[in-house]
C-alpha cells in the first residue's frame, strides 16, 4: 500500500524553533513537500523546503495552502519580548488568528501550535499540578505571558466556532537547551540570579532536544486538543541553582517586582529584566500534568526535569571554552550542490565529446 | 555531516551524561516490627529507607564505642553537606526530600515520646502498602495535631510510612514556611493534589474540617465543625480509596482559645487571631503549646474500593458517607474522653 504523501506548511521557519525543526522533516520521506514560511531571510538555506518571505497577514495563505493540498500546519512564529511591543502583538496574536483564519478557509485539517504551561499562571490556590481544563490565570504583567494566555484565549474561541481546522496546542514547560536563548534561559544564566526570599518553588523542565522531538512526533500523528509537554518531574529552585553552582540573590517579592519594572521601563536588557517569571512565578508552582502527553500524545520525553538541567549547565560550563562562531565557513548543502553541478557538467561535455568523435569518424568514413 | 553552524551539537556521547545519580530502585534491607521484609524503597546510595536509617544508625551506637562513630557520623553529614550543595538530591514529584525531613525526626519524636506522651490505638487499621484516606479532627491553633498522626504511623506502624498530609493553602502562602512544608512531604490541600496522591498510592491525611476545626474557640472543643463540602470523599470514591476515620484527643487544649480578634484577624490577612492565656501576653514565649496528653485512635477504614454505584447516586453517597466518617470520629472522641482522668495525664 502506498503511504499517503503529506505536505505540511512551518511557519517561523528562519527563527531558531523552525530552523531546528526542519532538518528533522526533510529527513523523513513521508513528508512529500515542505513548505516555509517567514518574515525574514533564512541564515543558511534549505535543503528540500520552498521558502517565502511572507508574513503571516498576507491575503495569498489561503490560496497557497489550497493550491499545495497542505494538510497540517505548524504554527512556530512567536517573537518573546519584554517591552510592550506593538509591532510583536500583531505578529503573534493578530498574526496568528489571520493565519487561523486562512487555515480554516483553505480546508486545512490540522493545525499545530507551541505554547507554554506558564499560561496558567503560578498562583497559590492552584493545585500542584494543573491538567489542560485549568483556567488560564496567566498574569498580565508580563508582555512575553500576556500575548500567549491572550492567543490561548483566541484559540479556544476560534475552536469552538469553526470545526475545522482542528487544533492541537502544546503547551510547554520550561525550555532549556544549547542552541536556543529561552527567557528561562537567560534567567538561570544570569551570574547572579535573583530569587524571592523565602519561596522555593517547583519548577518542570524539558530539553530543547525533547521540544523538537514532541513537535516532529505530533506533526507525524494525528493528535489533536490541548497537551501539556513536560520532562519527568520537578526540582526546586533552590536545587536548580546548585546544579548550576549560581549563588543566588534573595529578594522580597515586591522589590523584585518593582525593580524590574523600573528597569523594564528604562528599556535595559539586564539580569533583572530577564526574569521571566514575574515574582509570582519564583513564588509559587506552575506545573502541567502530563497525564494526556503519555495517554492520549503517546510521547515520551528522552530527558527528565533534572536530566534537562544538568545538561543546560554542563554545556554553561564548556561553552567558554569552545571556539567563537566564525563568519567564514562552508555550507555541506552547497558542497553538495556543487559536487553535484560539476558531475552534470562533466556529464555534458562527455557526451558532447563522444558526440564529436563520432560524428568525425563518420566523416572519414565517407571519405 | 558536520559542520560548524550556530545550531549544531557536539557528539552526543561526549557530552551526555545519562547517569542521574538517581537510586532509590534498591528495597530496604532492614526488618520491620513484625519480622517482615520492609517494602520502602531505599534511600540514595544507602542500604536502608527513610524510616529505618536512623533506627539502624541507634542500634550500631550501642553497640559500638562512640568516639570513632563520632567522627564518621560527621564525616557522613560534611559528605551529605558537600552533595546537597552540588544539588546532588532528588526530590519527589510534590518537593517531598527525604533527608531534609530526616532532620526533622529527631525533634518531632521528642516531642511525640515526651512532651505530649502520644498514646495510640488502632494503628494495625492502617493498611502497610497501598492507598488509603485518614481523615481526622482538626484542633489545635497550629496544625501540630497533623505532625502528630504523622510520627504515630512512623513510630508505632511496623511498617513504618510517610504520612502526606494535606495543609491548608494559607500556609502555603507564608514565605519560609511553604519551602519547609513542601520538603518535609505536605501538600497544598485540593482535591486534585489528594487525588494525584492516592494515585500514587500514598497514605494521605485530611482534614476536612479545615480552618473552622482549627480555630475553633475553647468552648466549641471536641464538638466537630461542618465536614466541608464533602470533597475528600468524592476523591475516595474516585481514587477507590479507603477510609480511615482517625480521632484525636488532647490537642484541642494545647492553645485554651478563648476569644478570637476578628478585626485584628481581618487586618492581617489572617483567618483567626486567637487569644490566650498566655498569647499574645507574654510574647513569643506565649506561642508554646501547653504539655497535654495526647490520644489518637485510628478507626476500621471504611471501604470504598468494593462500593457499587451509579451516577445519580453519587451526591446522596457523599453525604451519607461524609456523616458516617463523621459520627465514627465523634463516637471515638467521646469514648476516649470518658476514660481521661485529667488533660495533662
Amino acid at each position: 500500500m502506498a503511504r499517503k504523501k503529506r505536505s505540511v506548511l512551518i511557519t517561523g521557519v528562519s527563527h531558531p524553533w523552525g530552523r531546528n525543526l526542519v532538518p528533522l522533516l526533510e529527513e523523513d520521506p513521508e513528508f512529500d513537500q515542505i513548505i516555509g514560511m517567514d518574515f525574514r531571510k533564512p541564515e543558511t538555506p534549505f535543503k528540500r523546503v520552498e521558502f517565502f518571505q511572507v508574513d503571516l497577514h498576507n491575503p495569498l495563505i489561503p490560496e497557497l495552502l489550497q493550491v499545495a493540498e497542505v494538510d497540517t500546519v505548524c504554527h512556530l512564529m512567536f517573537l518573546d519580548t519584554y517591552a510592550s511591543n506593538e509591532e510583536y502583538f500583531d505578529q503573534n496574536v493578530m498574526g496568528t488568528m489571520d493565519l487561523l483564519a486562512a487555515c480554516a478557509a483553505g480546508g486545512i485539517e490540522r493545525v499545530i501550535i507551541k505554547s507554554d504551561t506558564k499560561v496558567y499562571g503560578a498562583e497559590s490556590l492552584n493545585p500542584n499540578y494543573l491538567n489542560e481544563y485549568a483556567e488560564l490565570r496567566g498574569r498580565h504583567y508580563h508582555r512575553y505571558i500576556q500575548d500567549r494566555v491572550e492567543l490561548e484565549r483566541m484559540m479556544d474561541r476560534f475552536s469552538r466556532q469553526n470545526v475545522s481546522p482542528r487544533l492541537c496546542i502544546l503547551r510547554f514547560a520550561n525550555i532549556l537547551g544549547r542552541a536556543i536563548e529561552t527567557p528561562e534561559t537567560r534567567y538561570l544564566d544570569s551570574s547572579v540570579v535573583p530569587t524571592v526570599i523565602g519561596y522555593d518553588p517547583l519548577m518542570q523542565f524539558i530539553h530543547e532536544k525533547d521540544v523538537l522531538a514532541a513537535l516532529y512526533h505530533t506533526i507525524k500523528c494525528d493528535a489533536t486538543g490541548v497537551f501539556n509537554v513536560s520532562g519527568e518531574g520537578a526540582l526546586p529552585l533552590s536545587q536548580v541553582l546548585r546544579i548550576g553552582g549560581k549563588a543566588n540573590l534573595p529578594v522580597p517579592a515586591t522589590l523584585l517586582k518593582f525593580t524590574s519594572d523600573l528597569w523594564r521601563k528604562a528599556g535595559k536588557r539586564g539580569v533583572l529584566e530577564s526574569i521571566p517569571i514575574e515574582a509570582g512565578y519564583l513564588k509559587y508552582a506552575c506545573l502541567g500534568d502530563t497525564t494526556r502527553m503519555k495517554e492520549w500524545l503517546r510521547f515520551y520525553p528522552q530527558r527528565t526535569s533534572k536530566q534537562a538541567v544538568i545538561d543546560f549547565y554542563e554545556h554553561l560550563r564548556i561553552r567558554r571554552y569552545m571556539p567563537k562562531k566564525t563568519r567564514i565557513r562552508s555550507d555541506p548543502l552547497s558542497s553538495e550542490k556543487l559536487q553535484e553541478w560539476i558531475r552534470s557538467r562533466r556529464r555534458a561535455s562527455d557526451y558532447l565529446t563522444d558526440l564529436i568523435e563520432t560524428f568525425n569518424k563518420e566523416g572519414e568514413h565517407d571519405q | 555531516m558536520t559542520s560548524n553552524g550556530p545550531e549544531e551539537y557536539l557528539p552526543e556521547s561526549e557530552l551526555y551524561s545519562e547517569a542521574d545519580g538517581s537510586a532509590g530502585k534498591t528495597m530496604c534491607q532492614a526488618k520491620t516490627r513484625k519480622g517482615e521484609p520492609c517494602r520502602n524503597k531505599a534511600l540514595a546510595g544507602q542500604d536502608f529507607c527513610a524510616m529505618h536509617s536512623s533506627v539502624r544508625n541507634g542500634e550500631e551506637e550501642e553497640d559500638n564505642i562512640p568516639e570513632p562513630h563520632l567522627i564518621e557520623n560527621l564525616s557522613d553529614l560534611l559528605s551529605m553537606m558537600h552533595r546537597r550543595f552540588r544539588g546532588e538530591y532528588n526530590v519527589d514529584e510534590h518537593g517531598l526530600d527525604l533527608e531534609v525531613t530526616e532532620q526533622f525526626r529527631p525533634i518531632a519524636r521528642w516531642i511525640y515520646r515526651k512532651y505530649w506522651r502520644v498514646q495510640v490505638s488502632g494503628i494495625e487499621n492502617v493498611p502497610a502498602e497501598g492507598r488509603a484516606l485518614l481523615v481526622a479532627n482538626h484542633s489545635g491553633v497550629l496544625p501540630f495535631d497533623g505532625a502528630m498522626v504523622i510520627m504515630a504511623v512512623q513510630e508505632e506502624h511496623p511498617q513504618p510510612r510517610l504520612v502526606r498530609a494535606l495543609v491548608l493553602s494559607l500556609f502555603f502562602q507564608l514565605p519560609f514556611t511553604a519551602p519547609w512544608l513542601a520538603k518535609t512531604g505536605q501538600v497544598q490541600a485540593s482535591p486534585m493534589n489528594a487525588e494525584r496522591l492516592l494515585k500514587n498510592d500514598e497514605l494521605t491525611l485530611v482534614f476536612p474540617e479545615g480552618v473552622k476545626g482549627i480555630g475553633k474557640p475553647w468552648s466549641k472543643r471536641y464538638q466537630l465543625a461542618r465536614f466541608g463540602r464533602g470533597g475528600f470523599v468524592r476523591v475516595a470514591m474516585k481514587t477507590r480509596a479507603p477510609i480511615i476515620p482517625v480521632s484525636i484527643v488532647g490537642a484541642e487544649e494545647i492553645y485554651p482559645h478563648i476569644v478570637s480578634l476578628k478585626t485584628l484577624a481581618s487586618i492581617l490577612g489572617l483567618p483567626y487571631f486567637p487569644l490566650t492565656p498566655t498569647f499574645p501576653l507574654l510574647g513569643p514565649l506565649g506561642t508554646i503549646p501547653l504539655p497535654t496528653k495526647w490520644y489518637i485512635h485510628f478507626d476500621a477504614p471504611i471501604p470504598i474500593p468494593e462500593m457499587e454505584f451509579r451516577r445519580s447516586e453519587e451526591p446522596l453517597l457523599v453525604t451519607k458517607i461524609s456523616n458516617q466518617v463523621r459520627d465514627t470520629i465523634q463516637k471515638n472522641i467521646y469514648r476516649l474522653l470518658k476514660t481521661r482522668r485529667s488533660i495533662f495525664w
